[in-house]
Order: structure tokens, then C-alpha cells, then sequence
């Protein structure tokens, strides 16, 4: 008997034992805290990188018809099918609110402020211009319970973010400069003109359903004048040659060698004489072959994107079209992924003005504008090792409105002129962005061939939207189907459905 | 251990016998009946000098005092006895048979009688698994129980993985369920019984760490010697004798993605390989040059493998004395797999002995196994995998053989091969980007049991195990390629293209499990009570770190971190668990007849929140042994039937950490600066233990003394409260909720075993057994929101469905083609299931006096796999099923399309579906397809590959039905006279492993691992087996 009662308090002994428990299960690797400056740069980060891998980030060019892709197969957003969006630009509005609260009480509050409200606006803007209406007055708050957030119309989203914006520039101009920002390096001076710039580019997307009052505010942003002054103050992510940081595109010989640019593009440039040809294209080896030299516009040949795929393959291995730039390949910093530029902003005004939403020269705003944008393009080859002779000097700059660049006499053709020009500014950057201006304006025209067209649902026209997340008909189906049925015919979530924006 | 081996050398020389000759004379009879045994042997070990017994088992001998006789008659167990003096020897042998079935070792390595217990048990013999000796022995293992399922990749390095009813089982070794030990770590010569408990009722005892049964293993540590000293020496050599499946690809045309000759494409879509005068690498003149564009790669994959074998070779000793045994074994295994470079060595030193006095006892068991190879490599989608370049992304238009020992154009700068970006030469991926291991793993227990009185004693038993291991990827300058996906750090991925790279990760770990129980056993008239009281304490713990250069290597072939040319990255992890528990168990039993046990044991685990760390497993089961009340004239024919039933609860605590919430850091993140990152899982915190409720009932009979038995076994494991990550809309700024789902899962099979021994006499035995097992997972309750929104999820429906976006059809089921081209559904569908519909195995045994042949065959039938290796094949245009017509005249003029997809195109009208695929309207008018696309086209919509995630494509889908004859074994035993005065015993065999292969839809790879991920060639062994005994 004995021996149960030393067994007992053996037993005992070992239950008494727990009290490591809580030791053995807290991870010493990871933390339960993180500093303001660390979440600025997880958020940042994860909007202005560019999502996936080199293939992804040419699939988003073919889309808006830059450039055609041309091995393996055909690639689904050249020939125009497109598919579902995602949502997990939400999961950042949790660190958004972490990190306002570590920097609450410090001087740096205002300036995180105006991040999160920056950034919040600016992934939602990106959202609702992909898919309609989208959650945001209840989203972000499953930390309080609420799991299924209802979708906010389109409009109350845009007014919304719009109320968002506002109140970031306000943070901004009441802020102090700040750490862990990649973009500006703490800049509240430029954050504050990039608030402003994203501001007129959200009402300037506004533009079919655009209220007095939003024009009003427009109007004010530009006479306030707190603005993008020059391309040192554009809104990107710098690639560098540290490991890591480098371009999507850098030493992707799998695919940039086979990824040609369009004819769209390279014709448009001809017409314009413009050497941002140079810059973006290597020649067709075909016309080097025939005599033709790196120096002349005619060397270069664009590839229909709308033909028939193994037509274009086969005409590409005869050396037929011509290649994206050596640069892409070769430069592990590469050229910066764009967000918000200088040269976008001043086309963006110049549209206002000949919209009479404000005044001002339009003209200037134009010339500006282009200007900034070869200066950049320039800048993107600064030892004059891949424009094949032909570099955009401050001398070619003054001479480019002699030609058919000239800001034109009528409306109708200044504003394609606006148009095209911002257009040629995404040249390989941010595609989907670039496409959702091209939807809104119907400029420049894409080539399309019903026969090649892989728009299932409407092979004579282009998708007009993506469709929701497949998660969401899973986690969140009543809201997710109350906005389907109020927006589209049968509730369809289809990607040539027209939302609010466009009707 | 100096010490140990000088006492081995006393013991050797003082059981050297002398002693005087005389006749020594007695009765051999059968232990089962009493009778008489006719033409029994009996010799004197290890002479000639013999004889038989009559037809009343009289026998006579010579024989000199200290000399050892052998008593034996085929299907019984030979009997061993030494001669003191001249008093007659008789002797009752027992069937061979009998003495392996009636005791088991069950949970906490409690023997017990097979017919008590209310639950599965099944014992393997260790003989069964010494016959064919591979590199590892849960290859000897498949097909040998009901209701166990062995995955036996043809990857090179692959361990074979144990699946029990569908579940991973927890490996017991003598008694002590470690952390660390898989059956990797034990040679099959070490080995002295498996007993697989299958259920969680069986391991009830063992907490959530046995709720998905135990295989329980109990080593040779002397006790079963036979007296004396015995040295052991068994070598077992096979060496590959040809694939059981090969992958094969076409030669025809070369490498270009459209038709044409492109010198930088890796597909092989290209044109004909038809002697045209073409710019090609020159490999031996390493430089551009114009030549004829042959087939000379035809068999470049054959032309790299290299001859591989397989060698297991144990010398063991062990001694047994009256009151202590011990024994020592080293064993060494090597295996030289089919491509260069890859040798894989395991080294096990075990030691074990036991000393039985008659209050006390003590088991004590030591082992060191080390594993390691040079380039133990990657398998599936990836280069590592010869397959990829060989077979997928090259084509047949160069020679390898021209490229071996011949990869540097400029040593330790630059690659000599055909392609000049993005793949490597295959010999510099096996031996300039390789990833080598070693593992060292030490483990020991210790058992003492003292017993009080003679129903009451006390037992303690503690295990200890410890590994080290280490993998470093190194990456010489001038690869194409990055080190890949490779695991072996966090930062280690997507390295060393160009710039050579370093990455190193070590591991370390131990598991400590002790247990101290106090067990009673005491009988009154016909009852009989027993039982025990016990607690058990667990940690483990894995510390891991690791670290990779950063922008290369600064100096060739200088692999350190040290050579880094940025700062090196560097992380660590640590995990540890406490799991702390006392149990009990209570057995009643009457008249050997009725038999009730029920056990109880509470756990605390670490990795659970205070408020829910504490839980409780209870279990019943009961046998009836209904045979007992039958009449004795059934005694004739039936030996024993029983019914048995039992019910448990078992529950799994959640992760290690599962429950915190913590911040993903990454640094760097851009450039120098860190970031943070909220977890995109919502914790709670106050989440349950997992939990099952199992029951099981079966019957088992024996009959025609236990010359046929059967087994049956039926059970249902319900599966609640699981722990999830339960997918929440993103749009909460969470992707999901760590928490119980209310879904149910039931898990319901049947097992039946059956073993016979048709023909037994004098000279002949013939023993077979089958097996034949199924199983399926049934959903039994949906969570409202955490279950899978999926129209195949419902109440009754199975959970291993195979899903995946199927061929649009029109509605006579028809292809619908688009501009030519085949089209998908938007949306997935059910096409079948994952999980085996039933699996099978036979084992035979045929004894000729000798002579002894071993067969044994096993297969499963059903199941869908996705086939990798063909689906890539296709894709790339390797396939050789791609030289069609079409892609003949695609090729002769590029640019043409010549391939009709037979179906039809939609004329007008639009279809419109809900995510569930219901069609919400439709408008399409339909026509036959007559639009032609490309030959390539077509087949590249047809198998689109899954190495990047995707669910496949139907026509790569292919069932895993096969079956293999497994292993053969063809044995002699030397007669005494041929080893009689150098060894006790001595038997050759010939061997064989992974024989034959049939297999329903699989060609060129073997579906045997149950996935099919560039598998590698399926290599058929052949050998011999040698087994001397002194």
C-alpha cells in the first residue's frame, strides 16, 4: 500500500509539473510585438510590388497590348480572357490600425495616419475599378467579429475613398517625417503631393459619373496646388541590385526573350518619331538581316497582338518582330515600378481643363507632362547602353512637339493626344492599371479578332471587369450575392458585366 | 565497452564442452496432444550424428555430455537441449505456428494473450521480414497486414511511408513510443516481432500520440537466443536487373516551341531531327559550329543511369545466460541508386541485454544509426531530378554521353552544355549542385520491473532519443539554375543562378518519455483481476538553424558561409512540447472465456491554452471466447473462435505554438530594411483538443489445429472537433480562424486476414496468407461556415474527392472548342477519389526439406493519381505519343494548322454559371467544331502541368490500381555435415525485390509511392542472401 502512496505522490509531483507550459509554447523566434516602421514597410511593400513572377508581370502587359508573348501557348490576357481578382489586399487593414496604434501618443501619429489612410484608399480605389462594388465600410474587422462584411456600392466606395484621401492629406501636412517608409524615405512633403495626385486621378476615373461637387474638389486640389513638382517626387518602387530587390524581369531568359512588343506601340512611336522606340525594342532580326540598321525606326516591327498564335510564334522564329529591350534581361535594378508620376498627373489635368472641370493651359500641361516622360524613360538608361544610338537628350526633348506631337486644334484629337501619351508612360509597368484608363477612354483602340479572341462571353469586345474571389462565394455568399444581384443581370459574376462606374 | 567485450571473450571460452560419450535415449511427442511424434530428427548439433524417431517417438543417440541436441520435425519449433548427464531426454515440441500467435505485445509493451483482447492486433514474424533485406524493411512489410498500406516510392532516397486505416501510426521500439526513430532507423536483423496494434482502443494507453494505432517493435536483445553464445553474420546483395517502368520519349523532332529549330528553346516542338545542317553546340570542340541535327540524344536518359544496387549486411552477437542475455549487432547498409552520384550508407550499432532475476528485471536497449549520402538530391518538378532535363527539357538532339566528365568549359566558371541559360548539364547538377545529408540518431531505453509480491508489481520505463542532422546545398559557379525550393533555410530559395551558393541547415532534437506504472494481477476461483496504475511524462524538443550565402560565393568551390559575398543569412527555430499524463487500466476476466478491459487516461499538453490543457481518454473492450461453450467434438476442427468489441475517445492537442499570435518579421524585406506583418489568422485561443470516438468489433477463428485461421475486423472512427484554419471572407482583413469546425468525419473499414497451411508432412510445408483491407472517410456533419462550399461536400458523401476543372461539354457531351481550341468549365467538379478503394497482399511460404520459397504480392486497387512525369512529357512535346499525323504536317509548314478537335464550336449565345457550376442561363447554339488549331495547341490545353499549383487536367489523371510481386526468396539451409565444424548453421538464398509490376493506367512510372511526381525509374533488384550462424 505503501508503494500506491509513493506512486501517488510521484504522479502528483509530475502534475504539479505545468507550470513550463506556457513557456515551452511561446515561440522565442517570432514576436507578439513589431514597431511602426517595420509594419510601414510590410505595407508598402505589399502594394507597390509587383504581385508574381516574370511571366505574371509580362501577362499583365499583354492585356493592355504592349507587348505579345510568343512561346508555349497563348497567353490568356493577350487574347483577352481574364479571370478572378483577389481580396487579400484586406488583410492588410488589421496592420493599417496595429500600426496607428503603436505610433499613437508619439509625434509620428499624424504621419502613419496619413500612410494607412493613403494606402487603404489606394488598395480600395484598385479593387472597386477591378470588380464593382467591394466591402469597405465593415471590412477589416474580424479582430471585433465581424467576418462577413455587406459590399458598399461602388459609388459610396468612391466617395469614401475619396473622404479617406482627404483626411491623409490633412495627416500628411500635419505630420513629421517618418521611418520605415521605402518610397520617400519619410517624406510627409511628398506624401502629401502623392495624396493629392492619387486624389485627381480617382475623380479624373469618375469621369461618366462625375458630381459638380467632386468636380469642385478637383478643381481645388489643383489651385491648392500641393502637387507631384517633377519626377523626383514619382510615387515607385525603386528595383536595386541587391538580392532580393531585383526586377521581375532581370535574367528571365525563359521568357523576356520571347516577348515582343506590339504593334500598337511600335507604330504609334514611329508615327511620333518618338525614341522612346529605342528604348523599349530591340530591332526585328529580320530587318537587320535585309540591311536595315539599330539607329532607324524601320528596323523595328511590332507583332499584331490579336493574330493568330501560331501564326505570330512561327513568324517570330523567322526574326520577324521585334523583342523587348536588352534592358529588361540584363539590369537586376531594371527600371522603377511606376505608381503615381508627375507625367500622369499633369495629362490628368490637362484632360480636366479640356473637360472645363478647371482651368489653366492645357497645353503646358501637356507638353509637361510628355516631357517628364521621356526625361524618365531617359533616365532609365542612363549610360546610353541599350537605345541603340538613338538616346532622348534634353536637345531631342525640346524638338518633339515639331512633329505630329504638336498639341492638336481639336478637342477630339487633343484628348487621344492626352490619352496615347499616358498610355505609352506604363510601357511595362503597372498593365492592369494602364488598362483600366484604356476602358474608360476607348483610346487608343486594341486590335481584336473574334476568331483569336479567347472572351468567351463576348469575342467582338474586351472584359470589362474581374471577377470576385472564388473565396468569397465560400466565407461571405449572402453579401457577396446580394451585390452581384444588385449590379448585373442575373447576378451574374461575368467579366464583360458592366458595374456603375461604366454605365 | 571495453569491459563488455572482455566479458563476451570469457563467456566464448568457457562454453567450450568436454565430456564423455553415451546413449542418451527418451520420447519425442506433440505438446499440442500429447501424441507421440513419428520421424522426428534428432541430432547432435552441429555434426551428422543422428537419428529418427519410430512410430512411438522413441529415439537413441550417442552423444557426449556438454554436447547440444536438436530436436526437430517440420512446423514445429526445434527444440535445443545439452546434455548434462545420461538420464533420458523427452521432449514435447510445439508447433511452429502456435508459439508466434497467442502473445502480443500491446500498448506500454504488455504482453498479452492474443484471445483477451477486445481489439486488432496482428504480429509479423521477424523471419518474414529478414528474407529479402532492401534498404529499408517497411518495404517487407507491405501487404503483410490487414489494414496497413505501404508507399514505396521508386525515388531514390525515399523512405517508404506507413499508412494504418488511412493514418500515420506511432512507432513503438521496445516499449518506448520515441519522437524521433522511424523504421529507417532499424535493421531488419534487429528486429525479433512487429505487432501492429491498429486501432486507437489498442493504444489507447499511448494518449493522442497513439490515436492512429502503433507499430510496435521489439528488438533481439538476447533473450531469444538459444543458449550460449551465437554469432550471426547476414548479408543480403541485389543489384538492379532493369526498371519496372521507364519513362520513354520521342526522337523524331528537336528542340523550338513552334515548329521550328531554336537553339535557346527547351521544349521539343522543333523541327525533325532529319539530318538538316544546323548551328549546334559542339561539345568536345565547345564551340558553335555547323552540323548535321541528329537524334543522337535517342536514349540519353538510359545512357545517364548507372548500375545501382542494394547491400544489408548484420554481424550480430549475442549470448544468453541463465539470468543475463545480451547481444550486439553493427549493421551496414549501402545503396547505390541509378544516377550518378547517388550512394546512400546507413551504420547501426545496437546493444541490448536483459537480466531476469526472480524479483527483479531489467531491459536495457542502446542503438546508434547514422545515414548520410553525398547528393541525396530532390525529387519531382525540379532539376535536381535528372528527369526534368533529361526527359522533359532537352531534347533528343544531343548525346550526354558526349557531356559526361566533361561539364566545364572553364573549370569552376563555366558550364559546357548544349544550352547556355535556364538548364544545367545534368552531370553538373549531380555532382556541382548537390544537397548531402547526415544524420545521426541515438537512442536508448531503460526498463526495470521489480515485483513485490507475486501479484503486484511496479514497472519504469524511460526512453531517450537524440538526432543531429545536417543538409547543405551547395551550388558551384556557373549554374543556370537557382539552388531551387530547397527547404533548407528560409532564405535559401531561388539562390545561386550564375553566382554559385551555399545554404547549410542543422538540426537537433531529443524526446525524453518516461513512464512508472504499478500493475496487480491477482485470481479468485474462475475471476481473474488485473490492471495498473501509471504516469508518463514527455518533452521533446527540435531546435533547427540555418544559413545561406547571400549574392554567391566569393571564391569556386569555397562552400562556407563564410564565402558569402553579402552577409550571410541566417535564422534559427525552436519547438518544444510537454505532455505530462497518468493512466489505468482494469482487466476482468472469467473462466479464459469472457474478457472486459476499460482504461482512462488524463493529459496535460503544453500547446493548449490553461483553460483546455487538461483532457481524458477513456476505452472499453471486451472479448468473448464463445469456442469455450461450445461442445467438445467441435474441439476436432475448431481450435478457437472469439468475438471481440471495443470503443475508445481519443484526442489530439493542437501544434506547438498553434494558438499565438505573433508577427511575421522579415528581414531583410527590400534592401536593409525589416518589416512586419500582422497574421492573416484570426486566434482565439480557447480551442479544444481534435477528437475521435473509434469502435471496432471482430471475430477470429481457428481451425483443424490452427492449420487455417480467419480474422475479420469492422470499424468506425468518428472524427470531431477538428482544428482548423477555417477560411473567413479576406474582406475582415483575416483569410482565416483558427478554431474547432463542427464538421464530423467518420472513417468505417473492414480487415480480413487469413492464414492456412494447406499441405503439411514430413518433408513438405506450404503456408499462405492473405489480406485484404478497405477503408473510405464519409462526411458526417458540415460546419455551416468552415466546411468547403463544394457540391460534392454533403452529409454521407466521401472527403478524398479528386476535383478538378473537367472538358466543357455541350449537352450530349460533347467537347466544346473555341477558335479550335478544347475548352474547361469554369468551375471544378468531382471526378473520383484519391484514397485506394481496397488493398491486398498474399504471402507464401513453401518448405521442402532445405529448400524454402518465400513469394509475396500485394496491390491496391483504385484511387487517382495525377500523372506528372506524362503530363509534363506531353506539354513539352517529348511524349512519344505526340508523333502524330497532325504535328507532321503542323511541322512541314509552320505557321499551319492541322489538327481537328472532334466536337463541336458554339454558333451564338452565351452560357452563364454560378460558382457551384449551375448553369444560370443559356443561350448556346452548337455546331460541329471546324476550325482547326495546331497539333501543339491542342495537346498544351489538353495537359496543362500542376507543378505550380492547379488541379491537373482529366486526361493526366490515372488510377493507381496495380499490383507487384514484391519479393522473392529462394532459400537452401546447408546440411549439417556441408557447415558441421565451422558453423551452426548456414543458408543461402537467391532474392529478389520489386519483382514484377502490373499496373492499370501507368506506363512509364511506377504508382506504387501512391503520387506520381517524376517518379524515378522503378528498379527491379536481384541477389543473394547469405546467413551463417557460429
Amino acid at each position: 500500500m505503501k508503494k500506491i502512496i509513493y506512486t501517488a505522490l510521484f504522479v502528483s509531483t509530475v502534475f504539479a509539473s505545468c507550470s513550463k507550459f506556457d513557456e515551452y509554447n511561446t515561440n522565442p523566434d517570432s514576436t507578439t510585438e513589431a514597431t511602426a516602421a517595420m509594419l510601414a514597410t510590410g505595407v508598402e511593400l505589399s502594394t507597390f510590388k509587383s504581385g508574381g513572377d516574370a511571366k505574371a508581370y509580362i501577362s499583365y502587359s499583354a492585356l493592355p497590348k504592349y507587348v505579345a508573348y510568343l512561346s508555349e501557348g497563348a497567353m490568356d490576357t493577350q487574347y483577352n480572357s481574364i479571370g478572378r481578382c483577389s481580396f487579400d489586399s484586406y488583410t492588410l487593414w488589421p496592420n493599417y490600425d496595429q500600426m496607428i496604434e503603436y505610433a499613437q501618443g508619439t509625434e509620428y501619429e499624424s504621419s502613419y495616419r496619413g500612410l494607412a489612410g493613403f494606402l487603404k484608399a489606394y488598395n480600395a480605389y484598385i479593387l472597386t475599378m477591378r470588380t464593382g462594388d467591394i466591402p469597405y465600410s465593415e471590412a477589416g474587422k474580424g479582430k471585433e467579429g465581424h467576418v462577413t462584411p455587406k459590399y458598399d456600392t461602388q459609388e459610396e466606395v468612391f466617395k469614401s475613398v475619396l473622404a479617406e484621401l482627404e483626411a491623409a492629406e490633412a495627416y500628411f501636412a500635419a505630420g513629421r517625417d517618418f521611418t520605415g517608409d521605402l518610397i520617400y524615405s519619410g517624406s510627409v512633403a511628398k506624401w502629401r503631393k502623392a495624396t493629392n495626385a492619387l486624389r485627381l486621378k480617382v475623380l479624373l476615373s469618375l469621369s461618366k459619373k462625375i458630381t459638380a461637387e467632386q468636380k469642385a474638389e478637383f478643381d481645388a486640389i489643383v489651385k491648392a496646388g500641393n502637387l507631384l513638382e517633377s519626377n523626383d517626387d514619382n510615387l515607385q518602387l525603386v528595383y536595386t541590385t541587391t538580392s532580393g530587390t531585383w526586377h521581375p524581369l532581370y535574367n528571365q531568359t525563359l521568357f523576356n526573350p520571347y516577348t515582343t512588343v506590339s504593334e500598337l506601340v511600335v507604330d504609334e512611336l514611329k508615327r511620333l518619331s518618338d525614341r522612346r522606340l529605342f528604348y523599349f525594342a530591340e530591332p526585328a532580326p529580320a530587318q537587320l538581316e535585309a540591311g536595315k540598321t539599330e539607329e532607324e525606326f524601320n528596323a523595328y516591327v511590332g507583332t499584331n497582338t490579336a493574330a493568330d498564335f501560331t501564326k505570330s510564334a512561327a513568324e517570330f522564329q523567322q526574326g520577324k518582330f521585334s523583342p523587348i529591350n536588352e534592358r529588361y534581361i540584363e539590369e537586376q535594378a531594371g527600371d522603377p515600378y511606376l505608381h503615381l508620376t508627375y507625367a500622369e498627373q499633369c495629362l490628368i489635368i490637362a484632360e480636366a481643363i479640356e473637360l472645363g472641370w478647371t482651368t489653366g493651359n492645357a497645353e503646358s500641361y501637356y507638353e509637361n507632362g510628355v516631357k517628364a516622360a521621356l526625361a524618365m524613360v531617359a533616365s532609365f538608361d542612363p549610360e546610353n547602353r541599350y537605345n541603340h544610338g538613338m538616346p532622348i537628350d534634353d536637345a531631342y526633348i525640346a524638338s518633339y512637339f515639331e512633329g505630329p506631337a504638336a498639341y492638336a486644334a481639336s478637342k477630339e484629337e487633343r484628348l487621344e493626344q492626352i490619352w496615347m501619351q499616358k498610355y505609352l508612360i506604363k510601357f511595362l509597368q503597372d498593365g492592369y492599371d494602364a488598362y483600366m484608363e484604356v476602358r474608360r477612354t476607348g483610346y487608343p483602340v486594341f486590335p481584336n479578332d473574334p476568331n483569336t479572341s479567347l472572351n468567351i462571353d463576348n469575342k467582338e469586345g474586351f472584359p470589362t471587369r474581374w471577377q470576385y474571389p472564388e473565396g468569397e462565394t465560400k466565407t461571405n455568399f449572402a453579401n457577396l450575392d446580394a451585390a452581384l444581384k444588385r449590379q448585373f443581370e442575373n447576378g451574374y459574376d461575368g467579366t464583360n458585366e458592366l458595374m456603375w462606374l461604366l454605365k | 565497452m571495453n569491459r563488455i567485450i572482455a566479458i563476451i571473450f570469457l563467456i566464448l571460452i568457457s562454453v567450450q564442452g568436454f565430456g564423455q560419450e553415451t546413449v542418451i535415449k527418451g520420447k519425442v511427442s506433440n505438446a499440442s496432444d500429447g501424441q507421440p511424434l513419428a520421424g522426428a530428427a534428432v541430432f547432435i548439433d552441429g555434426t551428422t550424428r543422428g537419428d529418427i524417431t519410430d512410430a512411438e517417438g522413441n529415439y537413441a543417440i550417442s552423444a557426449n555430455i556438454g554436447e547440444t541436441l536438436v530436436f526437430s520435425f517440420l512446423g514445429m519449433e526445434p527444440q535445443y537441449i545439452t546434455v548434462r548427464n545420461t538420464a533420458p531426454i523427452d521432449v514435447s515440441l510445439k508447433d511452429a505456428a502456435n508459439t508466434l500467435d497467442d502473445v502480443v505485445v500491446t500498448a506500454l509493451a504488455i504482453k498479452r494473450e492474443e484471445k483477451a483482447l477486445g481489439y486488432s492486433v496482428q504480429k509479423v514474424s521477424a523471419e518474414s521480414l529478414q528474407k529479402v533485406q532492401g534498404v529499408d524493411v517497411g518495404t517487407s512489410l507491405t501487404g503483410k497486414i490487414a489494414g496497413m498500406t505501404v508507399f514505396n516510392s521508386s525515388d531514390f532516397g525515399d523512405a517508404p511511408s506507413i499508412s494504418l486505416r488511412g493514418e500515420e501510426p506511432l512507432l513503438v521500439i521496445d516499449g518506448v513510443p520515441y519522437a524521433n526513430m522511424s523504421l529507417r532507423d532499424i535493421a531488419a536483423e534487429d528486429i525479433a516481432s512487429i505487432d501492429v496494434l491498429k486501432g486507437a482502443t489498442a493504444s489507447a494507453l499511448y494518449g493522442y500520440r497513439g490515436a492512429s494505432g502503433a507499430i510496435m517493435v521489439t528488438t533481439k536483445n538476447g533473450a531469444d537466443g538459444e543458449g550460449g553464445m551465437t554469432v550471426t553474420l547476414s548479408s543480403n546483395t541485389m543489384f538492379q536487373a532493369g526498371f519496372l517502368a521507364i519513362p520513354e520519349k520521342q526522337s523524331a523532332y528537336g528542340r523550338g516551341t513552334n515548329y521550328a529549330y531554336d537553339m535557346n528553346s527547351d521544349e521539343s516542338w522543333g523541327a525533325p531531327l532529319d539530318g538538316t545542317i544546323r548551328t549546334q553546340w559542339d561539345p568536345h570542340a565547345k564551340e558553335y559550329r555547323d552540323y548535321e541535327y541528329l537524334p543522337v540524344g535517342k536514349d540519353n536518359f538510359k545512357n545517364f543511369l548507372e548500375q545501382g544496387y542494394v547491400t544489408n549486411n548484420t554481424l550480430s552477437v549475442a549470448y544468453q545466460g541463465k539470468i543475463a542475455s545480451l547481444r550486439t549487432s553493427f549493421n551496414w547498409t549501402e545503396n547505390k541508386g541509378q544516377y550518378p552520384n547517388s550512394v546512400y550508407d546507413k551504420y547501426g550499432v545496437t546493444f541490448g541485454g536483459n537480466i531476469n532475476m526472480k524479483k527483479f528485471k531489467l531491459d536495457v536497449n542502446m542503438a546508434y544509426h547514422k545515414q548520410t549520402s553525398p547528393h541525396i538530391g530532390f525529387n519531382g518538378y525540379t532539376s535536381y531530378d535528372p528527369m526534368y532535363t533529361l526527359l522533359i527539357w532537352t531534347a533528343a538532339d544531343y548525346d550526354i554521353r558526349d557531356y559526361k566528365d566533361n561539364y566545364w568549359l572553364i573549370p569552376d566558371e563555366e558550364q559546357n552544355f548544349t544550352y547556355k541559360s535556364t538548364h544545367n548539364n545534368p552531370y553538373y547538377d549531380r555532382y556541382e549542385r548537390t544537397k548531402s545529408i547526415n544524420r545521426d540518431i541515438f537512442n536508448s531505453s531503460f526498463g526495470a520491473t521489480y515485483e513485490f509480491t507475486p501479484w503486484l508489481k511496479a514497472v519504469f520505463r524511460t526512453g531517450i532519443d537524440f538526432y543531429v542532422g545536417r543538409e547543405d546545398i551547395r551550388v558551384s559557379k556557373g549554374s543556370f539554375v537557382t539552388t531551387g525550393n530547397t527547404g533548407a533555410g528560409d532564405g535559401a530559395t531561388w539562390i545561386g543562378k550564375d553566382t554559385g551558393a551555399y545554404a547549410t541547415g542543422r538540426n537537433t532534437g531529443y524526446s525524453i518519455n518516461s513512464d512508472l506504472m504499478l500493475s496487480a494481477d491477482k485470481t479468485w476461483g474462475d475471476f481473474r483481476v488485473e490492471g495498473m496504475v501509471g504516469g508518463n511524462i514527455f518533452y521533446n524538443q527540435d531546435d533547427s538553424m540555418w544559413g545561406n550565402t547571400v549574392n554567391g560565393i566569393s571564391v569556386p568551390g569555397y562552400f562556407s558561409l563564410k564565402a558569402s559575398v553579402d552577409p550571410a543569412n541566417v535564422g534559427s527555430t525552436i519547438y518544444k512540447r510537454q505532455v505530462n499524463s497518468i493512466y489505468g487500466r482494469v482487466g476482468l476476466s472469467w473462466r479464459s472465456m469472457v474478457y472486459l478491459d476499460a482504461t482512462l487516461r488524463n493529459d496535460w499538453s503544453s500547446t493548449l491554452p490553461a483553460s483546455t490543457r487538461s483532457y481524458l481518454y477513456p476505452s472499453v473492450s471486451g472479448s468473448f471466447v464463445v469456442s469455450e461453450l461450445l461442445p467438445d467434438a467441435t474441439r476436432n476442427w475448431l481450435d478457437m473462435w472469439k468475438f471481440r468489441g471495443s470503443w475508445t475517445v481519443s484526442k489530439t492537442p493542437a501544434g506547438i505554438y498553434a494558438t499565438n499570435i505573433n508577427f511575421t518579421v522579415t528581414n531583410p524585406a527590400w534592401g536593409t530594411a525589416a518589416s512586419a506583418k500582422m497574421p492573416t489568422s484570426l486566434t482565439e485561443g480557447d480551442v479544444n483538443p481534435e477528437a475521435s470516438s473509434t469502435y471496432e468489433i471482430g471475430t477470429q477463428a481457428m481451425f483443424l489445429k490452427k492449420r487455417l485461421s480467419v480474422d475479420v475486423t469492422y470499424f468506425n472512427k468518428l472524427m470531431y472537433d477538428f482544428l482548423v484554419y477555417g477560411s473567413i471572407s479576406s474582406a475582415s482583413g483575416y483569410t482565416s480562424a483558427y478554431v474547432n469546425s463542427d464538421e464530423e468525419i467518420v472513417r468505417r473499414g473492414w480487415e480480413i486476414a487469413l492464414t492456412a497451411t494447406p499441405i503439411r508432412n514430413k518433408d513438405w510445408e506450404w503456408n499462405i496468407s492473405a489480406n485484404w483491407s478497405k477503408y473510405a472517410r464519409y462526411y458526417k456533419q458540415l460546419d455551416e461556415e468552415y466546411s468547403s462550399d463544394k457540391p460534392w461536400v454533403k452529409v454521407g458523401n466521401r472527403v478524398d474527392a479528386y476535383s478538378l476543372k473537367d472538358y466543357a461539354r455541350d449537352p450530349e457531351g460533347n467537347h466544346i472548342y473555341s477558335n479550335g481550341r478544347i475548352q474547361y468549365n469554369p468551375f471544378y467538379s468531382c471526378v473520383g477519389y484519391y484514397d485506394p478503394d481496397w488493398t491486398w497482399g498474399i504471402s507464401t511460404n513453401v518448405n521442402y526439406k532445405n529448400f524454402s520459397l518465400s513469394v509475396s504480392f500485394d496491390g491496391r486497387v483504385g484511387g487517382l493519381a495525377n500523372t506528372m512525369t506524362e503530363s509534363y512529357m506531353w506539354s513539352a512535346g517529348a511524349h512519344p505519343g505526340t508523333l502524330t499525323a497532325e504535328r507532321a504536317a503542323d511541322t512541314a509548314n509552320p505557321g499551319s494548322a492541322n489538327f481537328l478537335g472532334k466536337g463541336v464550336k458554339i454558333v451564338s449565345g452565351t452560357v452563364e454559371y454560378d460558382s457551384y457550376g449551375n448553369v444560370l442561363s443559356d443561350t448556346r447554339v452548337f455546331a460541329p467544331n471546324d476550325v482547326y488549331t495546331t497539333y501543339k495547341q491542342y495537346i498544351k490545353d489538353m495537359h496543362s502541368g500542376v507543378a505550380w499549383g492547379g488541379s491537373g487536367c482529366p486526361a493526366d489523371l490515372y488510377s493507381t490500381t496495380f499490383f507487384k510481386l514484391r519479393e522473392l526468396s529462394l532459400s537452401y539451409r546447408l546440411p549439417q555435415r556441408l557447415v558441421k565444424g565451422w558453423a551452426k548453421s548456414a543458408t543461402v538464398s537467391f532474392v529478389g525485390q520489386n519483382l514484377f509490376l502490373w499496373a492499370k493506367d501507368f506506363k512509364y512510372s511506377d504508382p506504387d509511392g501512391g503520387s506520381e511526381d517524376f517518379a524515378d525509374p522503378s528498379i527491379r533488384y536481384i541477389g543473394f542472401n547469405v546467413k551463417l550462424t557460429f
